[in-house]
Order: structure tokens, then sequence, then C-alpha cells
């Protein structure tokens, strides 16, 4: 009965089994076949990460342990360091008002880059989607800002936004007033702009994203909502946006990370200023760093950039265990 | 017989090359490698095919290599702070080669002044700067003062006079702004923090160097009502428009556009320091037929005061493995012949060093002429202390980004100054208070 039961396929590999022990047999110096397996399945995968394994650890995690550590000191960068327990986080929570005002920064920062960007990228994606002859144009054209050095970029949209010769001075000269403002020197207008400038150079890198999420969704679900009447609207929203919903999710998280990591637009542009009306983290952090000798606290502050990382991966882990499709 | 000829004249020449190359590239192979880190920028390339090309050439022990770095202050400290960076150190303050001097990072200088006799050379007060518990650790170079630049045509044809006091200054200022021309040009668009050159300027001028000294020792707070004033008068000038028509303009216009503004005559002064390179803003190659001058900051009194600072710096890397090389090289740096080289060639302020004045002989005469003005100004004790020289690092950064906050109307000049004051108690109980030179 129970050799009834046993599959063809159950008694091939028992067969195999034999054979494979008689072709052991005779090597009696090889290690047994639990230790061969377990050089097999771990040790020899663990050796070929193992360099880069090293190397992480080496340029990575000791720097992060470094870092960790720094933030519990006061250390002026240079010479050596002084423990002093919870003393900069304290300074961070209870008495630094430019790390708040810093902070309120890179969430607006957020909300800019979380809307802005993804409904321009999005709206270019999808009629680029649908053009058949030349999109490869229209296509490098709009990532082209993308692969622009942010130095040059900064250096164009400083000249673009100034008062004295760019866009809003030109328009002012043929009679059309009000834009000759500027942008990067009020405290209500300085921290949009550089978003702006910013947003200029990114966003062709998310809609290159989006365009080829869109070309992965199968035509015939864009058939089958045309047999069902459904507008270009009702397809984009029904079709397109489901079909490219890892995408565009994995994007957002990515954008809530980065908006904590900005700095060099900001530093370019401003500086932080005027008045500290552009200050974000990033910036905030540099100063400390290397204007104030205060490597200590940044470090303190650059860690609390990790801890709010870490809460978007958490969603990010939470949100997939949920079974979302990221 | 011929092809044979031919090849035995190939050797001989190749042996003679040889004989002439070898010893030539094994002396340079000799002499002992030291590096220098310098900006990347005109002035980086400038010293470098003067200064350290001379002293290659001079040298019999030692050869300078230049690496130009984009931006070397920061580049410099990532790499000190690894234990590695280049044989000589520039720094762009005093204070900051005081940090890496505290730090251990430096290489103590005691036994190459005396080796090189520079307490004979440098200004004292000047060599000071480089002292941090009793040893010095970097040497002071790039002497440097603000005055007032203007527009000498435009002066002359609406009759304005030079002001001797800062009543005058702001009389003028209103009058010049009446007539429609902006009075200040000044922009800090690339470089906001580097507006601090303007409160830094008032409070020396308008308060004068004894209150100047006595805040500084610790001996008046920062809060005296005399800054307080010197801020208000500021920040007033800059609420009139006075300075580059506002806020706004003086947030984002470039320093260049700021140059041009002068040179133009759509602006009659700017403020600014004695490196400022005037002459290419002025005349034909400008696209104008406008002279220059400049004349001292006004002060309360009228008594001629200016303003001391030194911009940058030089000491050894503790790391490095031929510090007497690498003093060697300083030693040349700062000798006359190579100071007024530099002057003359590179536009680079002079080192605070007891220098002929044989070294104008090749220079602008009005840019000569701040050099003597200051050091006859200086010798009377009528010279101020420079935010970028003098205070501490932490008071430095926030009186450079406070200010903004003052014209912004976000901080009046009281709590302005009170920062500092919170500031400077804080750098005074941690030792941190930059050398002065005794009054």
């Amino acid at each position: 009965m129970a050799r009834d039961l046993v599959s063809p396929n159950d008694s091939v590999r028992s067969q195999e089994r034999e054979s494979q022990v008689k072709e052991d047999r005779p090597v009696e110096k090889m290690p047994p076949r639990s230790r061969y397996r377990f050089m097999q399945k771990v040790i020899i995968p663990w050796a070929f990460i193992l360099p880069i394994l090293l190397l992480h650890a080496l340029v990575v995690l000791f720097p992060a342990i470094q870092g960790v550590y720094y933030s519990f000191t006061k250390w002026s960068g240079l010479g050596p360091a002084e423990f002093i327990g919870l003393e900069n986080f304290r300074r961070i929570f209870f008495e630094d008002t430019d790390y708040g005002k810093a902070l309120g920064n890179n969430l607006v920062w957020m909300l800019f880059f979380m809307t802005v960007p993804f409904a321009m990228a999005l709206f270019a994606a999808s009629l680029l989607s649908r053009v058949k002859v030349g999109g490869i144009i229209y296509r490098m054209l709009l990532f082209l800002p993308y692969v622009i050095p942010s130095v040059v970029v900064a250096s164009i949209w400083r000249y673009l936004l100034s008062p004295r010769f760019g866009i809003g001075a030109q328009l002012s000269k043929i009679g059309i007033q009000g834009l000759d403002v500027a942008f990067l020197g009020r405290t209500d207008t300085a921290l949009l702009a550089i978003a702006f400038a910013d947003n200029w150079h990114f966003w062709g890198f998310l809609m290159v994203l989006f365009l080829t999420a869109m070309q992965a969704v199968s035509p015939d679900l864009y058939d089958a909502a045309k047999v069902d009447g459904a507008n270009r609207w009702q397809e984009f929203w029904n079709v397109t946006l489901p079909g490219i919903r890892p995408t565009v999710f994995f994007m957002l998280l990515m954008v809530m990370i980065w908006s904590f990591l900005v700095f060099e637009y900001v530093w370019l542009l401003t500086q932080g200023g005027p008045g500290g009306a552009s200050d974000v983290l990033g910036v905030v952090i540099f100063k400390n760093a290397f204007r104030r000798f205060d490597s200590g606290y940044a470090a303190a502050q650059g860690l609390t950039i990790s801890f709010f990382a870490s809460l978007i991966i958490l969603l990010y882990v939470y949100l997939r265990k949920r079974g979302w499709e990221l | 017989m011929l092809s044979q000829n031919r090849v035995m004249l190939f050797v001989r020449f190749v042996s003679l090359l040889l004989l002439v190359v070898i010893p030539a590239s094994a002396i340079a192979q000799d002499k002992i490698q030291i590096t220098v880190w310098l900006n990347d920028d005109e002035l980086g390339q400038c010293v470098k095919d003067t200064v350290t090309a001379g002293f290659n050439v001079f040298s019999q022990t030692a050869e300078v290599n230049v690496e130009l770095q984009p931006n070397v202050n920061d580049t410099l400290r990532t790499a000190l702070a690894g234990g590695a960076g280049p044989d000589i150190i520039p720094v762009d303050s005093p204070a900051y080669g005081q940090e890496l001097g505290k730090a251990g990072l430096l290489v103590p200088l005691d036994a190459y002044v005396t080796q090189y006799d520079w307490d004979q050379r440098f200004v004292p007060w000047a060599l000071e700067l480089g002292n941090v518990d009793g040893s010095l650790y970097i040497l002071p170079d790039s002497l440097e003062t603000l005055v007032i630049w203007y527009n000498k045509t435009i002066f002359e044809e609406n009759g304005w006079q030079v002001p001797q006091t800062m009543d005058e200054l702001v009389a003028l200022s209103k009058t010049i702004n009446d007539a429609g021309v902006i009075p200040f040009s000044n922009g800090f668009g690339e470089c906001l923090d580097c507006m601090g050159s303007l409160p830094g300027a008032f409070i020396n001028h308008y308060a004068g160097p004894e209150k100047m000294y006595d805040a500084l020792t610790g001996q008046i707070p920062w809060t005296d009502p005399v800054f307080v004033e010197a801020i208000t008068l500021l920040n007033e000038m800059v609420q009139n428009g006075w300075f580059n028509g506002g806020t706004d303009r003086l947030f984002t216009d470039s320093f260049n556009t700021a140059h041009e503004m002068l040179g133009s005559g759509e602006a009659a002064m700017y403020l600014d320091g004695s490196w400022f390179n005037a002459s290419d803003y002025f005349g034909s190659e400008a696209g104008n037929t406008n002279d220059y001058e400049w004349f001292p900051i006004p002060t309360q009194d009228g008594e001629e005061m200016y303003m001391t600072g030194v911009g940058a710096a030089w000491g050894i890397n503790v790391t490095s493995e031929h510090p007497n090389e690498a003093a060697e090289y300083l030693d040349w740096a700062f000798s006359p012949d190579a100071q007024a080289e530099r002057f003359n060639n590179c536009n680079f302020a002079l080192a605070p060093i007891r220098i002929s004045s044989d070294v104008f002989a090749k220079a602008d005469p009005r840019t000569a002429r701040i050099y003597t003005a200051y050091g006859e100004a200086a010798a009377k004790g009528n010279y101020g202390y420079a935010n970028w020289a003098f205070f501490p690092a932490v008071m430095g950064t926030a009186f450079n980004e406070d200010i903004q906050k003052v014209f912004l109307g976000s901080m009046t000049p009281e709590e302005y100054v009170g920062h500092m004051q919170d500031l400077f108690t804080e750098a005074e109980a941690e030792g941190s208070l930059p050398p002065l030179p005794a009054r």
C-alpha cells in the first residue's frame, strides 16, 4: 500500500539517490552530505558576497556607527570628542528653533515634490505613451535637464529668476509687469523658487520612469476599456494608474526620503537664506558641521534624518506586508 | 654603409640625450616632494605659476606640487579629520587655523620662527594670531581692510564730497538717492554669508577701535548701546533702499552685478575690501568712461581708521613627513620678493610682513595708497577688528547669518547684539576666543 502511494517521480529520485550514494561511497574522504550541502548553500554564497560586505562595512556601516557615537559628543570635527550623553538631542528638541524651522521647510519640500512633479510626470507620460512617431525626441528633451550638473542648473535658474536680468525683467520690458520679483531674495518665495528650479531638473526623470511602467501595461486592458466605452480620463484612472501603481508608490516613498536629504540646490541658490527662510535640515547640518565647528551636534541632527527615513522605510515594509504591490 | 652610419648617428644622439636628461631628472627625483592645496580658481593658478614655480627653481632640496581643489576649505577639513591632506595647509582665517592647531593637526612652528627669523619679518600682532596655548601654529597671510570704493566721475559731475564722518555719509547717501542714483551697489546673491562685512564695518567705524577692543576682550558687553546704534543705523540705511534699492536686490544680485553697477554709474559707492579689483569695471574696456577712487569708511568723530583683517593663513600638516621642507617653502612664500611678485602678478593681498614700499612700484597707485594709509593709521592705533579674523567661529557665523534677519525685520538690532553676546560668552567659557593684538 505504501509502495503504491509512491509516485513515479519519487521512485526516480530514490534511484538517483541510490546511485549517488554508490558514486559517493568509493570516495570516503569527501565530507558528509550535510556538510557538503552546508558548504554549497551557505559558505560559498557568503564567500562570494564577503568582499562587498566587507567594503560596505568599511565605507557605510563603520562611519554610520561612528556617526551615532559622535551624536552623543561635543566635537569640533577635528580633534578628540567629549562624551556629553543626550545633550545634543536636548538642544535639538527643546532649544534649537532653527531645527524646527528647517524641518518644516523639509516637509513643505516633500509636499511640493509629492504633488507637482508627479502630476506633471503622469500627465506628460500618459500623453507620450500614445505618441508612436518621434516620441523618443520628446523623451530625450524632457529627460535632458536631469543629466545637467546641479551647479549648472542652479546658475541657469539664478539668472532666470534674477529681477534684473531674468524672465520677469524681460517680460517687464515688453509691458508685462509684476514678475520682476527677487524670488530668491524674499522670505515668502525663496524656498518655492528653489523647489521650482529643482523640479525643472527632476520631473523628466520621473516621467521616463512612469512612461516605462506604462509601456508594461497590457494593451488588452485598454482594448477592454474601449469596448466598455471608457473615455481617456477613465482609461487613465482605471487602467493606467492601477497598472503603474507599484512604480508610483515606490517613487512617492523615495521622494519622501529624498526630501529629508535635500541640500545642493538650496545651498547653491540661497545657502538657506534670506534670514533662514529656505533653511532645510541638510543645510543646517552642513553649517553646524563646517561653519560652526559643531560636528557632534550636526551628527545628532543627521541622526534625526535617519530616523525620519527609517519611519518611511517601515511604512514601505508595512504596506508590502499588507499586500500592497510596491 | 650609409644605413649603418645612420644607425650609429642615431645611437650617439640617443646616448647624448640620455646623458643630458637623466642627471636632470635624477636631480628632480632627488628633491623631496611636498604638496600644497590651493583653491581651483584664477588666484590659485596664479600662485602656482609664480610663487611655487619660483620656489621649485630656487630650492635645491624640495619641490612643491600644487593640487588645485574646487573647495579647498571643506575638502581639507575632511582630509585632515581622516589623517590625510597635503604637507602645507592653507586656511581662510586665523580662527580656523587656531581650531586646527587646537586639535593637534598642525606642526608647532616655534622652532622655525627662530630658524628663519619670522618674528623679525612678520608684524608682531599678526604673528600673534597663530598662537594657541603659547605655541605658534599658523602664519598669517592676506592683510585686508574695508573701504568705500566710489565712482569718481559721477561724484565730480554732481559735486558730491567725500564724507569724513558717519553723519556726513548718511547725508551723502540721501543726496545720492534723491538724485536717482543708488548710493551703494552691494549685492550678496552668491554668498549671503558674506553679508557680515556690512555690520562688521558699521560696528567698527561707529563704535571705534577702543570699544571694539573692549568688547572683544570681554570688558564691555556686545549689548552696549553703541553697537545697537551702529546696527540700527545700518538697518535704517538698508530699509531706505540705499543698499542696492532694498533687501530684495541686496540678497540676490551677484558681486559682478554690484561691480558693474558701480562702474556704469548706476550706483555711486561700494563698500568692499582692499582686494576689490576696481580697474576691471572702469574705462573703455568695461564699456564706460568713468573713473574710480576710494575713501576710508567714515567714523563718528572723523578720525581716519581702518579695520584690520587677515584673510588667510598657512600651517604644516602634523602628518607631513617633511615638515622642514614645508617650512622652507613657507619661508620662501613669505619672503618680500615672493610677496611682491604675488601682489603684482596675482593681485593677492600682501601678508602682514615688513616690506619696502618699492613693492608698490608696479601696482595701481590707488591700491597702493590703501596699504600706506592703513599703515599710517595703524601706527597711531587707529585700527579696528575684522569680524572674519577676530570673532570666535560660532559668533562669526551667526554674525553673518543673523544680520539678514535684522534686515528682514524678524530680529531687532537689540536681539542681534544680544545673540552675539550669548555666543561670545559661550566661546569665552570654552577658551575659543581668538588672540587679539594688544593696544
